[in-house]
């Protein structure tokens, strides 16, 4: 989110929530003045912002104040979220970085995971971390990989919390290992609550949800879904459950990378239009980047703040997590090792 | 022989109440059966610790889960062909990660013989006691319903708790004359072994009277916790070495299957009786459904004498 704008449309748009009923011309001139800037720079990026419907003003003939429309007035509070948690936000990079590169390490020592399925929900699953720490000690908040096969992406951003080390990373799947292919909560209490099976993590989130309110207890529960995992009716047994108990502690990302394992989820049981499902179904409904960690980031930190009711952040991804010397249409993907080298050049380009 | 009539639903309304009071964490889950579970009569009482999910099993036990992480003990209750829709989300969730979650699966066998086949269940007890973790239990009557259903949230992890609708005959006085995973031995004889859960347990005990009669001397037993079979079970069926099974459920997979499995290395004949591979089928009598199922005493007792010979 913080790329979509450059620095003038920032200003323009969190100057104007604080304008107190002046129209274009005065307000922009009354910037120029403070900001130094060209009132004919403002003036251009003005009309951009009224041309993406962020911003209304009136014209020389018919004047009227210069406003926030209600989509201007979410992204404005969103950049300001985003800037009181730059540091977050570059965190949340940095983790992101390393997750990937160790959910690659892993798929090469196990020779098969679900790469493409870990890559496209690793942002999202770093980004929960930083901003939520979910399942660790003493945290308040719960998170559920619905997406069970995701699993290298959780196990990577837990090696990144130091609930387990980098060398037993590589143990993934592996006999005896206790990083079971899909999370196992025995084997690994910081899982929560064992997946694999899809369809079935939004109604434990739910549950989790509810049982907080009941108590009184602060926290989110954030559930990963996969998009293909869609499909499953139990889903929207969940959905209609978490709108009617009005759960605002209750967060559903969707990694929306538009594919499941034998082809295209508009090809197999199309799930578009998907935000106005979600929306008909009682959510509020953002879509985001997600593969950019930062604007995931800000999404979240925005949500944990304003949540009057369960929000399902629709993330789009790609398959190869952005890395484009990797493949996306293959579901159980091992790297060679020089497509490996290659990869982590990428991931250093993405992230810097 | 005549035995007080009661009713299975009843007696599990009228404990769930008196759990309620006491223990703060119980949390009851519905799918709008309520009134037909008798869930409902901790609904009036308790509305904040009673959720109506609506008609979705599936997001039911998923909710139950949760619940459980958050530290309830969460109670879901509807008719037990219907908790089998949510079977593999019972196995995956609620018995792999080992789930305080308890199962009360009202009118099973052919107790509510009105509705037919798609409503009567004899398959619940062996799919909930091949999954890893899962206590499956079947109380002969009301006060070993209270009783076992008690003890069962004294437990900690997934229970299945097997009752019919509401005819019952009543065998026991108190609710601690029974105990979770231990045989309750009601009649001793040493020529053969009748080993029966649910209703069948009084009708086993009808039929220990008729084959008295017939000279044959039967030792009845109460096998009401299917899953852990009580070792003591298997003792005492090798002593009188035949054994007869009794259920209102199938023949394959259940008490009578489990016994078998128990005891096949041991040359103990055992006969199962219960449903031979079939469905229901509806009637406005569960008495004349019991007896074409030749599950009534009349048809019990000639199956045993012909299997005694």
């Amino acid at each position: 989110m913080l790329k979509a704008f450059n620095e003038n449309q920032r200003l323009i748009l969190s100057s104007i929530s604080k304008n107190k009923e002046a129209t274009a011309t005065s307000f922009l001139k009354e910037l120029s003045e403070m900001s130094a800037i060209p009132l004919s720079t403002l003036k251009l990026n003005t009309k951009i912002l009224r041309e993406l419907d962020l911003v209304t003003y009136g014209t020389p003939r018919n004047p009227k104040p210069i406003r926030l429309t209600q989509t201007g007035k979410l992204i404005s509070d969103i950049l300001a979220a985003s800037n009181s948690d730059f540091k977050k936000w570059t965190r949340g990079k940095r983790l992101s970085k390393e997750v990937k590169i160790n959910v690659l390490k892993q798929a090469i020592s196990s020779q098969s995971s679900h790469l493409p399925s870990s890559l496209s929900a690793n942002d999202l699953v770093a980004s929960i971390f930083e901003v939520f720490s979910p399942n660790l000690r003493n945290s308040e908040n719960s998170f559920i990989l619905s997406k069970g096969h995701a699993a290298p992406a959780l196990y990577a951003t837990l090696a990144e919390k130091k609930v387990i080390s980098k060398d037993e990373l590589l143990s993934l799947g592996s006999y005896g290992s206790r990083l079971q292919s899909h999370p196992e909560r025995r084997y690994l209490p910081e899982v929560l609550v064992s997946t694999g099976s899809l369809g079935q993590g939004l109604s434990i989130g739910v549950g989790i949800a509810l049982g907080k309110k009941i108590k009184n207890k602060k926290g989110k529960v954030i559930v990963l879904l996969g998009d293909g995992e869609l499909n499953e009716g139990q889903v929207w047994e969940a959905i209609m459950s978490g709108a009617h108990h009005g759960l605002d502690n209750l967060i559903a990302i969707v990694d929306r990378n538009f594919r499941q394992l034998n082809g295209s989820t508009e090809k197999i049981k199309r799930l578009e239009p998907l935000e106005e499902k979600w929306a008909s179904f009682g959510w509020e409904v953002i879509v985001v980047n997600g593969q950019e960690t930062g604007e995931v980031v800000s999404t979240l930190e925005y949500i944990k703040h304003n949540q009057t009711k369960p929000v399902v952040v629709i993330a789009l991804t790609q398959r190869n997590g952005g890395i484009k010397s990797l493949r996306e249409d293959l579901f159980h993907y091992v790297p060679t090792a020089e497509e490996y080298e290659r990869a982590v050049m990428d991931i250093n380009e993405i992230e810097s | 022989m005549k035995l007080k009539v009661e009713s299975y639903r009843d007696a599990f309304g009228q404990k769930l109440v008196e759990l309620g009071e006491k223990n703060k964490h119980l949390i009851v889950l519905d799918p709008d059966v309520g009134d037909s579970t008798r869930t409902a009569w901790f609904r009036e009482k308790f509305p904040n610790r009673f959720v109506n999910v609506g008609i979705s099993e599936q997001d039911m036990v998923g909710i139950a889960a949760g619940l459980s992480i958050e530290g309830f003990t969460p109670i879901v209750a509807t008719f037990s062909m219907f908790i089998l829709r949510a079977w593999e989300q019972i196995r995956n969730t609620l018995a792999r990660d080992n789930l305080n979650v308890k199962i009360v699966a009202s009118h099973g066998g052919l107790s509510d013989f009105g509705d037919g086949s798609s409503h009567q269940c004899f398959e619940d007890i062996a799919l909930m006691r091949v999954i890893p973790e899962m206590k499956t239990i079947v109380p002969a009557d009301a006060q070993s319903t209270k009783g076992l259903f008690e003890q069962a949230i004294r437990t900690k992890g997934p229970t299945y708790i097997r009752i019919g609708r509401d005819f019952c005959l009543k065998i026991y006085e108190n609710e601690d004359d029974v105990v979770l995973g231990k045989v309750n031995v009601l009649e001793e004889g040493d020529d053969l072994t009748l080993v029966a859960c649910g209703l069948m347990v009084p009708f086993a005990l009808m039929v220990h009277k008729m084959l008295l009669k017939s000279g044959v001397k039967s030792s009845i037993v109460d096998a009401h916790t299917i899953k852990p079979l009580d070792s003591r079970l298997i003792s005492i069926c090798r002593r009188t070495g035949r054994v007869v099974t009794i259920e209102e459920h199938s023949v394959i997979g259940g008490l009578g299957s489990a016994l078998c499995e128990n005891l096949s290395e041991y040359g103990v004949k055992v006969k199962r009786i219960g449903v031979f591979d079939r469905f229901g089928e509806s009637s406005e009598d569960y008495r004349k459904l019991l007896q074409k199922f030749q599950l009534d005493e009349d048809s019990i007792f000639k199956q045993v004498i012909s299997f005694v010979g």
